[in-house]
């Protein structure tokens, strides 16, 4: 049995810092781990977002038994505090509203927006998967509002965002399903490395129990064996500064990120490590929608992706005009938006804003209200000049703008304005908008089987497989708006039923 | 089961005669006996001195569904911290609540909440 070289180092000091783990025989003085697992179960699932909840579910419906391992005090990762928009190309909700849509048509969305980059053999089985992962989440109680919405770089309406407006309306319940299931969950459990055999096969975890992610050194190390197999879906790294900037110097720390604290990627570096395929690190996504006034994905880019962006408009402060399309996908939005600087390269932020008409769906406008991240104003003079925008020009582009409304065509921007309304009945909404690091689209190789593929012959890695925001290629340079829903849950499901098919290995 | 336990923190009280160096909140200083929070059901190999799971403090405290009850009058108009739309009961109770240090709000990774703690 060997572990990894960068491993060893680790292992010593996890030997000398943890108490009592020298005693417990889980490592000797030269780093070597010895046969004794701690504990052995069918499969490790590392990450507890949609991918890796997916996966579990899964692996245990097929009968397995399932250890969930997960770094954090709260489980759910950037899936519990996501939107909660889920991109299904042919929904119950597109039927009912003779929305035309369909797999094909949502891949065509999902490539455009990938530039040239995407891997279509991994798009098309998550378009395909859409539908399917849909039912499974309503099967385990997820609640989905009774409308369809309209996402940049989408061509027809097709996201469904659960009642709570976040994604923790689907890791809840899945949680829920999952214990139910049987499957062991672990909070404060972080994977350090992989156990592998002699043939190179995956077939364990070092983890540290009761782990402190402010204290990497913290907890206890046990060694965990998997007889079927590793599924990884850690997520991305978004809030790995140190990491991002050596990957794409422009991401340094100047920018927010929308993550939550624990999206640092070890585990993907830990599979880079064994030498897992990397793919596209430095496809890396800022959200357009959020704000410059509070942390976070925060209450403004809901309020932004519900009202301001399909129903509003955004204009330069300096200028009162629209500068880019609100429905284009998140790159063109968020390149345009990082334009807006002054001649010492200062952010000038742009305003987004929209009408009482418009505002109506926004969940997050109340609480926007209350913390002062989205004002109202009862007059367009008013809003001018509470952002220092020439009122003159704004309403002019207000009039403009609202005249496409009325004929069908955006004659700015060619924005789809399906879902546009006329900016006129007061009060009117407003944030301020800056982007902030959000998504990797980065991340190690898989196949269609979500089997982890080796650098050297982009072969399957015996026993690993990966899912979610840590794998890369799918969504090339842009991943729209709903799709890492999409993705999470259909390649946590491929994933949980791929090892869970394997042959057990004897490790006992 | 509460009272028993509350009987075994009376007992425990009366009969240990060494008292934890640590820091503890006031309304804790009462348990004088470590094992009432780090309980063997707790230990990772034997070893009970890392942070209690929910399971310990539930025992006293009750559920997420009671806790909640029991907060919505003190929150002042904040969202229900022990009913969470991301987390529901899905978080660990010493995700914030720290008994030898500060406690944090772990929302206030993302949020602005104000909440009197202890």
């Amino acid at each position: 049995m060997q572990a990894l070289e960068s491993s060893r180092r680790n292992f010593i000091k996890a030997g000398l810092a943890a108490i009592g783990a020298l005693s417990a025989g889980g490592v000797t003085a030269q780093g070597k781990v010895n046969h004794k697992f701690d504990k052995i179960v069918d499969v490790i699932v590392v990450g507890s977002g949609f991918a890796g909840l997916a996966a579990a579910l899964e692996a245990a419906e097929k009968g397995a038994s399932v250890l969930l391992l997960e770094k954090m005090p709260v489980f759910g990762g950037n899936s519990a505090i996501n939107g909660g928009a889920f991109a299904v190309a042919g929904s119950p909700l597109q039927e009912k509203e003779g929305i035309k849509d369909s797999p094909e048509l949502m891949l065509q969305d999902m490539i455009k927006s990938g530039r040239g980059l995407s891997h279509v053999d991994l798009l098309k089985n998550i378009v395909y998967g859409t539908r399917p992962a849909f039912d499974f989440t309503v099967k385990y109680g997820v609640k989905y509002k009774p409308f369809v919405q309209h996402f940049g770089g989408h061509s027809v309406p097709r996201i469904m965002q659960t009642v709570e407006s976040t994604g923790g309306g689907i890791t809840r319940p899945l949680v829920e399903a999952a214990r139910k299931q049987g499957v062991d969950l672990h909070t404060s459990a972080a994977m350090e490395d992989f156990i592998r055999d002699e043939n190179g096969r995956v077939i364990g975890l070092v983890v540290r129990e009761k782990f402190n992610f402010l204290q990497k050194d913290s907890g206890l190390v046990l060694n965990y064996g998997a007889r079927k197999g590793i599924v990884i879906a850690s997520g991305g790294f978004s809030q790995n500064v140190q990491f991002r900037k050596a990957i794409d110097p422009s991401l340094d720390e100047k920018l927010e990120s929308t993550n939550h604290p624990g999206a640092t990627g070890e585990c993907l570096m830990a599979m880079l490590a064994l030498g897992a395929m990397p793919i596209q690190l430095d496809q890396i996504q800022l959200g357009p929608w959020s704000s410059p006034d509070e942390r976070g994905f925060g209450l403004v880019s809901q309020f932004n992706t519900i009202a301001g962006f399909p129903k509003g408009i955004m204009v330069d402060c300096r200028t009162g005009r629209r500068f880019v399309d609100e429905l284009a996908d998140r790159k063109a939005r968020s390149d345009a938006i990082l334009n807006q600087i002054d001649e010492n390269g200062k952010p000038v932020y742009p305003i987004c804003f929209v009408d009482s008409e418009g505002v109506k769906l926004a969940q997050t406008l109340k609480n926007g209200l209350k913390y002062g991240v989205i004002r109202k104003f009862d007059t367009l003079e008013e809003l001018a000049k509470a952002y220092g925008i020439p009122a003159d020009n704004l309403i002019k582009q207000v009039n403009e703008f609202n005249e496409y409304v009325r004929n069908g065509k955006d004659e700015q921007f060619n924005r789809p304005l399906a879902l546009a309304v006329e900016i006129t009945k007061a009060p009117f909404y407003a944030a301020r908008v800056w982007p902030k690091v959000h998504y990797c689209m980065g991340g190690v190789a898989i196949n269609n089987r979500a089997q982890v593929l080796n650098v050297r012959d982009l072969k399957p890695i015996p026993g690993l497989y990966a899912a979610g925001e840590v794998t890369g290629g799918t969504h090339g340079a842009s991943r729209l708006g709903g799709c890492a829903i999409a993705d999470g849950l259909v390649t946590g499901r491929t994933a949980g039923a791929q090892v869970a098919a394997e042959p057990s290995q004897n490790l006992s | 089961m509460k009272t028993i336990k509350a009987l075994l923190i009376v007992c425990l009280t009366v009969l240990t005669v060494s008292v934890s160096a640590q820091q503890m909140k006031p309304h804790h200083q009462i348990i004088k006996d470590c094992s009432v929070c780090h309980t063997k059901e707790n230990a990772v190999k034997g070893n009970e001195f890392f942070k209690p799971n929910n399971a310990s403090c539930q025992s006293c405290h009750g559920s997420y569904e009671d806790l909640g009850k029991l907060v919505q009058n003190k929150i002042k108009g904040e969202p229900n911290p022990h009913t969470s739309a991301h987390y529901g009961s899905g978080i660990e109770c010493t995700a914030c609540h720290k008994e030898h240090k500060p406690s944090v709000v772990y929302c206030n990774n993302c949020h602005e909440f104000k909440y009197q703690m202890k």
